[in-house]
């Protein structure tokens, strides 16, 4: 077994065990109320997806859809080359990781993690050899013959990942793996999932609504609202360029003007014209990040000239937030604070603009 | 709380009142105890003697023995019969969709709410028709019948809450929905299995209306012997070896039970 705990996000798979995972058009309907609406997805064999959205977006059902445990009113969802939206739970070969761990407390940790091989019909030392496996890859070795309610809850997730991973299933899902544990517990076990994937090569659809985590494990990240898919696409993307203001504000804190776009420049519903770098045009909404915001003599010829009023100024750690009133409307802005630098008065005017390059224009959207 | 709403007064009232209620629950129960243990015939609460003949009697005379085998009988196939059905429906009842599960649950329950004397006089017309009366199975059967709830019940009760997701769990790691029965659901569920089949088998023991229409001349079960004998020649003391051989019997089970159930739930607690 060669072993990648040093590797995490951004490193290669050293082997590619799961396979992937297709979504066409899938729908489920309760009554007249889409949880998941038209659901067009395609996750790449080995990768790390989340997905991310506020509660009811549908996440919970979309794994479920993909466990079997609802079944899709449309749509057709794909394993590998193999549509399984008609195929059983249990013959699916999916590994899923339920937020209360959902362990057997009838049994003990190693009938737990026995048990998918069990059902399978494995002989009895092949099984004990690979629970041993499982057991080692999530640390808990030791604890091979305890009863699951003399595990703490940290101790449980590790049993139930073990448990998912045990019969090399060709998926592995998980529904919020680990909101119930504390803070640095979810660090720690966020850096175990991630390379313990990493090294099984597992593709893993993994369900938050914990930005950081999403941000922090994925390959990818597909955002859903209101049982609809927003965007689907690398941390850095989403963040730089993200397809719709409910991105857009989903991920950190964002400046939207409303307007519309022609010829590299930008007219806010106010009349005002701003350069950006999209050439189509039509209405649309201009994206700019707190952070891209300068202020007085770092402006180049090329960026936008506008003044503001300081309404309000907060320190957050080393970063200081700046309120403006401005032309815009409200506008955000933050700056990392260096020794030289004080917070200006409130009611001081300040000059601002930002990099036509990095103001992100989001087509079609009002 | 208490303390401070009632009061001293109104404490000591509650208190009084409690062992009253308590007396006069258990004390029907508790003076045949002594009773059926004392050497002579009559009917005093504090024996000067004890003896164990009122028990000889029972096994000993052909026609007490006879009603004991007979009902211990009746109550173990009925209560085996309504053990299989009410776990199997109470599963069952739990995957149905809601709409359907209110009125299968309704069904299931009725015995326990339709007067005994209504199923007697219905099993008796059925049976009388179909020349089932004073036949052991169909007695059974009825029983079985009877005793249904006290299976549902406690099973369907477990079921609830015992979490959904072990079973979608089991489904995920490959347990298709007998493996899964079996495997998953069937040990958690056995304490309250248990716990059915004893009450289930206890009321079919000393049932004796339905009995008294179904069993015709030939079947006579302990309750029904029981009851001939007080209306014959009064109360024979063998009546108090019954009862309490029976009271007995049900605080083992009792006992077991909880036993059982405080282990299993420590299990239980844990995995949520
Ligand atoms: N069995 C059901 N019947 C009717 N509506 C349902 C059912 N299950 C889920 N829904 C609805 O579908 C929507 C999506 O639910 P889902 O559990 O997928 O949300 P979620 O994104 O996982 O939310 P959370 O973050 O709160 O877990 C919700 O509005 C929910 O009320
Ligand atoms: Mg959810």
């Amino acid at each position: 077994m060669t072993t990648a705990t040093t590797s995490i996000a951004g490193t290669a798979p050293i082997n590619t065990r799961g396979v992937g995972v297709r979504f066409e058009q899938l729908s489920k309907r309760y009554g007249d109320f889409y949880a998941v609406d038209s659901l067009d997805l395609n996750v790449a064999p080995g990768e790390f997806l989340s997905i991310l959205g506020p509660s009811g977006s549908g996440k919970t059902t979309v794994l479920m859809l993909i466990a079997g445990f609802v079944a899709p009113t449309s749509g057709r969802l794909l394993l590998g080359d193999q549509d399984i939206s008609q195929i059983p739970p249990y013959k699916r070969n999916i590994g899923v990781v339920f937020q209360n761990y959902a362990l057997f407390p009838h049994l003990d940790v190693r009938r737990n993690v026995g048990f998918p091989l069990e059902v399978r019909g494995v002989p009895k030392d092949e099984i004990a050899k690979r629970v041993n496996w499982a057991l080692e890859r999530v640390h808990m070795e030791k604890f091979a013959d305890r009863r699951i309610s003399q595990l703490s809850g940290g101790q449980q997730q590790r049993i139930a990942l073990a448990r998912a991973i045990v019969f090399e299933p060709r998926a592995l899902l998980m529904d919020e793996p680990l909101a119930a544990l504390d803070r640095n517990l979810r660090q720690d076990m966020q850096y175990e999932i991630r390379s313990l994937q990493r090294s099984l090569g597992q593709t893993v659809i993994y369900v938050t609504h914990d930005q950081e985590e999403a941000l922090n494990l994925s390959d990818r990240v597909a955002v859903m609202n209101l049982g609809r898919l927003q965007q689907v696409d690398t941390p850095k993307n989403l963040y730089l360029r993200p397809a719709n203001p409910f991105v857009a504000g989903f991920f950190g804190e964002a400046n939207l003007l409303s307007g519309k776009t022609q010829g590299g420049v930008f007219t806010t519903d106010a009349g005002i014209r701003l350069p950006v770098t999209e050439t189509r045009e039509g209405p649309a909404v201009l994206c700019v990040r707190p952070e891209m915001i300068v202020f007085g003599d770092e402006r180049k010829s090329d960026f936008p000239s506008l003044t503001g009023t300081v309404l309000e100024t907060r320190y957050r750690g080393s970063i200081l937030h700046i309120e403006l009133d401005t032309p815009l409307g409200k506008i955000n802005a933050v700056q990392h604070i260096n020794t030289t630098n004080d917070a200006p008065a409130e009611g001081t005017t300040l000059e601002f603009g930002w990099d036509p390059n990095l103001g992100h224009v989001m087509m079609g959207q009002v | 709380m208490n303390e401070y709403l009632l009061g001293l007064q109104g404490r000591r009232v509650l208190f009084a009142y409690a062992i009253v209620l308590i007396l006069f629950i258990i004390l029907p129960a508790l003076v045949l105890v002594p009773i059926s243990i004392s050497a002579d015939d009559s009917f005093v609460i504090i024996p000067e003697a004890f003896s164990l003949r009122w028990y000889e009697q029972l096994v000993g005379d052909p026609r007490w023995r006879n009603a004991l085998v007979l009902s211990l009988q009746v109550a173990a196939v009925a209560s085996v019969m309504a053990t299989i059905a009410g776990v199997l429906g109470a599963i069952g009842i739990s995957r149905a969709s809601p709409k359907v599960a209110k009125v299968l649950r309704l069904i299931f329950i009725a015995p326990i709410i339709v007067p005994l004397m209504v199923i007697g006089v219905g099993f008796y017309m059925l049976y009388a028709r179909m020349r089932l009366v004073g036949s052991f199975f169909p007695l059974c059967l009825a029983h079985a019948v009877l005793v249904l709830p006290f299976v549902m019940l406690p099973v369907s009760a477990r079921l609830y809450s015992i979490d959904k997701r072990l079973e979608w769990a089991a489904a995920s790691l490959g347990a298709g929905p007998y493996r899964t029965i079996f495997r998953v659901q069937l040990p958690l569920l056995a304490p309250s299995i248990f716990a059915g089949f004893v009450f289930a088998f206890i009321f079919s023991f000393d049932e004796v209306v339905v009995a008294q229409f179904l069993s015709g001349p030939r079947l006579e079960t302990l309750p029904r012997r029981m009851w001939e004998g007080i209306q014959m020649g009064g109360l024979e003391k063998t009546i108090t070896a019954v009862t309490t051989a029976q009271l007995l019997l049900a605080v083992v089970a009792m006992l077991i039970i909880s036993i059982w159930q405080r282990r299993s739930a420590t299990k239980a607690v844990s995995s949520k």
